[in-house]
């Protein structure tokens, strides 16, 4: 009876631990080497950018892509204090190349592994490599304010004509642009910019109507949807994306300012090999034009343009037609002023100063 | 009877010596551990600072002072009002019967079931401009635009006090539960109301409670990243949040000077009111000794 007993504890236990085996066990990768650690930004991008570059990179090259969660600027920082990052490559804005590059929490790229001849001059540097081209455009909700169409800044300052709240990013950069081409300033005279007239725009436009701030991409379509923004920044991608899901959303490219998005290698990276080999995938012609497939964010590699269908150049916010309407980020000047500034944008919002 | 030498050390001062010797050792170590565990990282960022211009330095102080002022303010509402809410429904209750408060209790567990995460999009739902509130108030007629009820300090302080309030009734439960039912019977047979029953026996063994549950809500509401980051305007920045944007743009050093400032002044004034309380309870002891000797003379 005891002996039964202990048999059936000893079942008992074998079969517990084999449900946790089961449950908790993952196969390790054949080669742990063959493994990339990819961060990106989320959403309809990062869905576009696993069609366009994880899966057949996966594919053609007999690897496994991890997809990280979105890019944390700090953690590069940390990385490099640390000595071990955990992200292989990472999808970053503009500023942060030259800011972190010069830093020296990147690495430098191998220009010979780059398709460097048919890259745009202004996507590649020495610390990383643009991979798309974006713009932060003016949004707004067509279904309540159906008359309105082409909004440039100085419409998004017109509180009488477009009634109700705005949103901004949270932060200065592309702000402070749009409140001095609201101000009257010319796009060719733009930088060096001009701070205090900017601040002064944005504290007439405080005084008339409410302003929110959203952080992520997905918050301007929430805002326009729900009324708590009547007009709002928001990226090209992610209102197209909104747009394609049936919502009633609209956007304008007069004024919007263009960016590009870069991978960058942190410096402690453990897979920089591997890492520079995915960068000079993705910009391949045919993987640059399968990201504007998915989304309409254009492609740096000037080869890629060809083959490209007339309504996905409309909707491209670096193609030929919408070069000529779009405000290119001085991004250099950015990078020299950024953390100055970014202490002034908080100054302003807490409302010190005035 | 010998008469024992000790040296010239007087025997009753040794112990008295070695009393201050062992208090000034068991308030030095933890004292040493705070300044090196404060200093260091104040005076990194001091240094990270001086890099900065005059201007920039003048400016994230000014920040900091404002973003400080303003979480301080944030804790104390919002701690403040979950705790009198709390209070309030945990006295009002006492008289209902055991299955009310049981019904009461689960009610009140169940939220903290979901995450605060999910729970603060939720408010972020139903408060937001286009959410079912103002869609009530709208076709009620009492309002014509959506009021701000996100993206305001009213949504921070509605987002952290409902984050409070679930462990706060709770808590005060558990203090009002805690108070002997003989002194309320005590106070029923010698004839005392309502009223007198409260302010005479449920008020004072209850304060107490109330005033621990008020200090853990401050420090909890202290803390605050997601309120104001999901549901604060404008101008509702706290201290953490200060600290995650100054991380991810590697300002670490000035995160943790940040960091260092913002728990020292909880310390602060906790340290003050430790004090005042002592000099309260000296100068009272001296009165009391005064009016003694001067009773004692006449």
């Amino acid at each position: 009876m005891k002996a039964r007993k202990i048999v059936g504890i000893c079942i008992g236990v074998a079969a517990v631990l084999g449900v946790l085996t089961w449950a908790f066990w993952s196969p390790a990768p054949k080669n742990a080497e063959q493994q990339l650690v990819v961060a990106s930004w989320g959403g309809a991008y990062q869905t576009a950018q696993r069609k366009a570059f994880f899966e057949p990179f996966e594919k053609e090259f007999k690897v496994h892509i991890v997809e990280a969660g979105t890019p944390d600027y700090g953690k590069i920082y940390e990385w490099q204090r640390s000595g071990a990052a955990s992200i292989d490559v990472v999808d970053v804005e503009t500023f942060f190349v030259f800011q972190a590059g010069k830093k020296g929490a990147l690495t430098r790229l191998d220009r010979d592994l780059l398709p460097t001849a048919s890259l745009m001059k202004s996507a590649v540097d020495d610390f990383g490599v643009a991979s798309c081209a974006y713009a932060e455009v003016i949004a707004w909700n067509k279904k309540r304010n159906p008359g309105l169409s082409d909004l440039k800044w100085s419409d998004f300052w017109d509180t009488e004509r477009i009634p109700g709240p705005r949103a901004f990013r949270d932060l200065p950069a592309t702000t402070l642009e749009a409140a001095l081409l609201a101000d009257g300033v010319s796009p060719d005279h733009l930088y060096p910019l001009d701070v205090d007239r900017a601040f002064k725009k944005l504290d007439a436009l405080r005084a008339k109507t409410k302003i929110v701030l959203w952080t992520a991409g997905s918050e301007p379509i929430e805002f326009l949807k729900d009324r708590t923004a009547v007009l709002s920044t928001a990226w090209n991608g992610r209102i197209r994306d909104a747009q394609n899901e049936g919502m009633p959303l609209e956007m304008s490219f007069n004024q919007a300012t263009l960016d590009w998005l870069w991978w960058v290698i942190p410096k402690e990276a453990k897979n920089k090999e591997l890492a520079m080999k995915f960068i000079a995938f993705t910009l391949r012609p045919d993987r640059q034009r399968a990201l504007v497939e998915n989304i309409p964010y254009g492609p740096t590699n000037e080869d890629a343009w060809t083959g490209l269908p007339e309504d996905k150049l409309r909707q491209v916010p670096n193609s030929p037609a919408n070069m000529k309407r779009v405000i290119i980020r001085d991004n250099k000047w950015w990078a020299e002023h950024e953390t100055e500034l970014v202490d002034r944008w908080r100054q302003w919002k807490l409302g010190l100063g005035k | 009877m010998t008469n024992q030498n000790f040296g010239s050390a007087d025997p009753v001062a040794a112990p008295a010596l070695r009393d201050v010797v062992f208090r000034v050792a068991t308030a030095a170590v933890p004292l040493l551990l705070l300044g090196v565990g404060l200093g260091l990282p104040l005076l990194t960022g001091l240094l990270d600072m001086a890099q900065l211009s005059h201007g920039g330095a003048r400016l994230l102080s000014a920040v900091l002072a404002a973003v400080l002022g303003r979480t301080l303010l944030f804790a104390a509402i919002s701690g403040g009002i979950a705790t009198i809410v709390a209070w309030t429904f945990a006295l009002i209750t006492t008289g209902w019967p055991r299955s009310y408060r049981t019904l009461l209790l689960v009610l009140c567990v169940l939220p903290v079931a979901t995450h605060f995460i999910l729970r603060t999009y939720g408010l972020q739902q139903i408060f937001g401009a286009g959410g079912p509130m103002n869609s009530a108030l709208i076709m009620t007629g009492l309002i014509v635009e959506p009021l701000p009820l996100t993206k305001s300090a009213f949504g921070t302080v509605m987002a952290l006090t409902s984050w409070l309030l679930p462990v706060s009734v709770f808590f005060m439960y558990m203090v009002v539960r805690s108070v002997p039912r003989e002194l309320i019977d005590a106070a029923v047979l010698l004839g005392a109301g309502r009223a007198a029953i409260l302010r005479n026996v449920w008020l004072p063994q209850t304060t107490p409670g109330a005033m621990l549950l008020l200090t853990i809500n401050f420090c909890l509401g202290y803390g605050t990243y997601l309120s104001p980051r999901l549901l604060g305007g404008l101008e509702d920045v706290t201290v953490v949040v200060l600290i995650g944007q100054l991380l991810n743009e590697g300002r670490s050093a000035q995160a943790a000077m940040v960091g260092t400032i913002a728990t020292a002044i909880p310390l602060v004034i906790a340290a003050i009111v430790f004090l005042a309380r002592r000099i309260h309870a000296r100068s009272r002891k001296l009165l009391i000794q005064r009016s003694s000797e001067q009773c004692g003379s006449c």
